[in-house]
């Protein structure tokens, strides 16, 4: 919104330079954003007024507070009719539909015959160009002059072009056809309300005029329009046409209910004085009694505990008096007062603290911590999150942030049972859907970073997921690794120790077609899937332009959190020393870890710990054939061990394990 | 010749073979042919009973200064000798560069929100997660934010398929965090207070330009007690501006307008670069806008069943990026989703 510096001094007769008064209006929440040359002597205010204030939407309005602010009368443009022309009833009438009272409550027309369409004076013409309007003609022109000076959007229609001459206030027909003064088309329904003649829609009700009883320079006889359509009426209309103007934008707002019928006598008058003619005598108002004002009551004792500091009564009674609000009550605690019927955002008691805050100035509110000590808590989720991600970048990941949204092609290969949410107006077209696995975006990440030789990445972060019971949003930890997935496991796992999850993870088969090798494989906790790891598979690799398949990883952060036991009771070291012992076993390709570290755990007694060592093949075991090699922790809980027991132990194992892998033999 | 005069020979001599030993075995031979048990010194010291016996002590003592001389001149050479062979030998060089495994990093973003999410968990706001994906009663309704009024213009939001939304704010964490309270205290007397902050994504259809991005980040908070006042909510965000961005920082609090708070306010920090005199990074205003305050709106606490005489509360919303673009001078907000390694190794 464009302010003119000059008119609001001929409303005020404030005294301020221009950058004072914008730095004083602002100080009471008028944010005036910019400060300019408008030309014409004048300088311009460009103020970004927030949705409460839409009596700032005019220069009458913010006269207003700056009368507040500063002590001042405002000086309200002076109106005197001439009504020189026959009863307006003689030559028009508003008939409003019952369906139409709800969005219409009060309807002032008036009826000026005889004008003159032509330029407008010097004056009115620089002043609508110093707040950025464009000079039309001075019918058009004083409509405009009085919307910015009174908040009150008006409407001049060719009295001659209204059928029968005469307004109706009814619903739109469903598919009815409007054509706008400005050039737009549409179709309405019965939801619309219209001002129309006794033959079609003449205006779409607070939004726009038709272009059929336009004033253009051959309009003798004018009918005045100053009506009051309902917030919600007029921002329905607006947004199912798709049409938004000056006069939509501030009946959406809400504007002064008590201004219709002094904003057509203001715009009356100008009309006589630009455009000649007669005035016809009388008006038409379908309901001066709109503008009902209600009382408010304040209580000092509630202002001074919320602000948290004392205003005194007298102070505060000079500031709503300043804002126009008129007291018709008083306690020893309280006031009551009748707000302007401008001031449609003061209701309750909180709408007055808060003007008793601003009119005395935020900067007088004193900074003080009185509440009491409250101690925080860190929950599980937090510590969980916070400490896998130190973790990780302690062993070399850097974080990503990546996009929710993703390509709806990206996520089905790694959660291919979620069902993903489709947004249905999507800002970038390629990226439609929310992310069901962070898994593609770390791919996507790696291809950002094509020229890194070897990259380790992880983000923490929300999935969403469709559910039938409603929205899942599983927070999951996801984790890119050029060196394989071992190492990716090792990560998850390095995370797990961290976070003191109690119990080994398990593995079993996965079946997510974006990973190689028949889907990766799943890690459980208990009985619970936890994370899923694997190979990129060569599709995925190729689809983000990799020359090789990087290990991945994508875990449950709910499940570890839940898991995590920091604080758990300790367990006294071991009295007696234990003995390592060594195998190595040569065996069929098919024979996995897990596999042979089951046999093991079943085969050794007195195993204190089991350790893999090493995966070989080639030079001295057989094609189709692997060696692999671990360790035994073997310990007595009540003795040391004597060699002999160990050896036992192993032979016993490895012979366990010959058994149980046919052709497996010691190395 | 008679004895001291032999003494004096075979000194220059002894040291002459000292002084041009060049390697350790040099040395030692010369040790030997001088110095040893059955050495040229030794042997003129036998003689001494040659010596008429009046000359006899001075001559003794003279060999003995002779010796001695000769012992530390070799000791010297020796220390010399072995210094010149250690600097050749291999030996540890505490100037070389460490090695490490290499760290990896936390987003610029994460380190932001911790940062702030830090100060307040120390002044006792326990950090709260909230869904992203959210409904019209969260998002708007609870936050007096009707249908049809034009308030909702400036909280566009994204629809997904069954009229879920995603969240354009973290408020909704407030809404839920204390219906999720009344449900267990009720909104009454028995009501323990409550102190949180919610960081997390939040979405608006924006188009993305250097400064705009739909999808970005806040930190909500959210005091509720009896007698929270204004002066608490300028108290507490003064402490953490000061926290935050140094001791030296001030704070500004403009009259503004959000649906869920009364009296609402902007807060600004003076500039953290020019101190306030007005430079390049607060566009010469001296002042640069962190985010958005105020004291609950008594609506939000009917809206979820908490009794407005008894509590008040103070609310506050920062938008993670800018005021991370602020502190890390980073020009373009597309660079903390780009995940461009150059820029996160920064960090």
């Amino acid at each position: 919104m464009i302010l003119s510096y000059k008119w609001l001094c001929e409303l005020t007769g404030a005294r301020l330079d221009p950058g004072e008064l914008a730095d004083r209006l602002t100080a009471v929440g008028l944010n005036i954003e910019e400060v300019g040359d408008a030309g014409y002597g004048d300088h311009y205010l460009d103020a970004d007024i927030t949705t409460n204030r839409p009596d700032w939407l005019c220069h009458l309005g913010v006269a207003h507070e700056i009368a507040a602010i500063g002590k001042l009368r405002v000086r309200s443009p002076e109106i005197a009719l001439r009504e020189t022309g026959p009863a307006t009833a003689t030559l028009t009438s508003v008939a409003t539909l019952p369906e139409a009272r709800e969005i219409c409550p009060r309807y002032v027309a008036r009826v000026i015959r005889g004008v003159k369409v032509g330029p407008s004076p010097d004056w009115a013409r620089e002043r609508l160009l110093a707040i950025g309007q464009r000079p039309i003609n001075n019918i058009v022109d004083i409509t405009n002059l009085v919307c910015f000076e009174m908040n009150q959007p008006l409407h001049a229609f060719d009295l001659r072009k209204l059928a029968e001459g005469r307004i109706i206030l009814r619903r739109a027909k469903n598919g009815e056809k409007f054509a706008a003064i400005t050039g737009e088309k549409c179709e309405l329904d019965s939801s619309l309300l219209v001002v129309a003649d006794a033959a079609r829609a003449v205006a779409l009700a607070g939004v726009k005029g038709g272009e059929n009883t336009a004033v253009d320079e051959n309009t003798v006889d004018v009918l005045l329009e100053a009506a009051w359509f309902q917030p919600r009426g007029v921002r329905r209309a607006a947004r199912k046409t798709r049409m938004s103007s000056e006069s939509s934008y501030r009946f959406e707002r809400g504007i002064d209910p008590g201004m219709t019928e002094r904003a057509s006598a203001r715009a009356a008058g100008l009309i006589l004085e630009f455009a000649g003619g007669e005035l016809a005598a009388g008006h038409i108002d379908t309901n001066p009694g709109l503008a009902a004002r209600s009382a408010v009551t304040m209580r000092f004792s509630r202002c001074d505990k919320l602000l948290g500091y004392r205003v005194d009564p007298g102070e505060t009674r000079t500031i709503f008096a300043g804002l126009g609000l008129e007291e018709v009550g008083a306690t020893a605690d309280s006031v009551t007062v009748l707000p302007p019927t401008f001031r449609q955002d003061l209701k309750r008691e909180a709408d007055l603290i808060e003007e008793v805050a601003r009119l005395a100035g935020y900067d007088r509110i004193p900074e003080t911590v009185t509440m009491p000590l409250l101690l925080s808590q860190v929950r599980p989720e937090t510590r969980a999150d916070r400490i896998a991600r130190r973790t990780l970048a302690a062993l070399g990941y850097h974080e990503c942030i990546t996009d929710s949204f993703v390509p709806a092609d990206w996520c089905p290969p790694f959660a291919p049972s979620a069902a993903q949410y489709r947004v249905r107006n999507p800002v970038n077209a390629e990226r439609p859907v929310l992310r069901s696995s962070l898994i593609p975006s770390l791919l996507e990440v790696r291809r950002t970073n094509r020229s890194e030789a070897e990259v380790r990445l992880f983000e923490i972060g929300n999935c969403y997921v469709k559910n039938a019971s409603g929205p899942r949003e599983p927070p999951r930890l996801a984790i890119l690794d050029d060196r394989g997935m071992e190492y990716v496991r090792g990560a998850i796992e390095a995370a797990l120790a961290a976070l003191s999850v109690a119990g080994e993870a398990g593995v079993r088969a996965a079946d997510a077609p974006g990973f190689a090798f028949g889907g990766g494989a799943e890690l459980t906790l208990g009985n619970a899937h936890f994370a899923r790891i694997g190979l990129a598979s060569a599709e995925q690799a190729a689809r983000f332009d990799l020359d090789a398949a990087p290990g991945l990883g994508e875990v449950e952060m709910a499940v570890v959190a839940g898991a995590s036991e920091i604080g758990r009771a300790y367990r006294p070291p071991p009295r007696f020393p234990g003995i390592r012992r060594d195998v190595s076993l040569s065996v069929p390709e098919g024979v996995k870890w897990a596999d042979l570290e089951k046999t093991v755990r079943g085969a050794a007694t007195l195993l204190d710990g089991l350790e893999f060592v090493s995966l070989y093949r080639g030079k001295g075991l057989q094609a189709g054939f692997k060696g692999l090699a671990f360790a035994m922790r073997l310990r007595a809980p009540d003795r040391s061990l004597a060699d002999e027991e160990a050896n036992s132990v192993r032979d016993e194992v490895v012979k366990v394990c010959l058994a149980a892998f046919p052709g497996a033999a010691p190395r | 010749m008679p004895l001291l005069d032999e003494v004096e020979a075979l000194r220059k001599e002894a040291e002459k073979a000292i002084l041009a030993a060049a390697a350790r075995e040099d040395l030692e031979s010369a040790r030997v042919e001088f110095l040893g048990r059955s050495g040229k010194l030794k042997d003129l010291m036998g003689r001494i009973r040659e010596v008429p016996p009046e000359l006899k002590k001075a001559a003794g003592q003279r060999l003995n200064a002779v010796k001695s001389g000769l012992e530390s001149l070799f000791a010297d050479r020796k220390r010399a000798l072995s210094a010149g062979e250690s600097a050749a030998r291999p030996q540890p060089d505490p100037t070389l560069p460490g090695r490490t495994q290499p760290l990896g990093t936390i987003h610029p973003l994460t380190q932001a929100l911790e940062r702030f999410a830090g100060v307040f968990e120390r002044l006792g706001f326990t950090v709260r997660q909230g869904p992203e994906i959210e409904d019209a009663f969260h998002n708007f309704d609870a936050l007096n934010m009707p249908d049809d009024h034009p308030v909702r213009d400036q909280a566009d939001t994204f629809v997904l398929e069954d009229d879920a939304i995603l969240r354009s704010q973290t408020s909704t964490v407030q809404i839920r965090v204390m219906e999720e309270h009344v449900k267990r205290y009720g909104g009454g007397a028995e009501m323990p207070p409550i102190r949180i902050v919610a960081p997390g994504r939040t979405y608006r259809p924006d188009a993305v330009d250097a400064t705009h991005h739909y999808s970005f980040s806040q930190i909500e908070g959210l005091a509720v007690d009896r007698g929270v006042t204004m002066a608490d909510l300028k108290g507490f965000l003064g402490m953490f501006a000061r926290e935050t961005f140094g001791p030296e920082v001030k704070t500004r609090f403009r009259p503004s307008f959000f649906p869920f708070t009364e009296p609402s306010a902007e807060m600004d920090v003076s500039c953290v670069f020019c101190g306030g005199k007005g430079c390049r990074v607060c566009k010469r205003q001296g002042w640069v806008e962190l985010g958005g305050c105020g004291m609950v709106d008594p609506n939000v606490f009917d809206a979820v069943g908490i009794d407005s005489e008894l509590f008040t509360g103070f609310a506050f919303g920062f938008g993670i990026e800018r005021v991370a673009m602020f502190m890390l001078g980073v020009d373009d907000i597309r660079r903390f989703t780009e995940n461009d390694l150059r820029f996160l190794r920064q960090f």
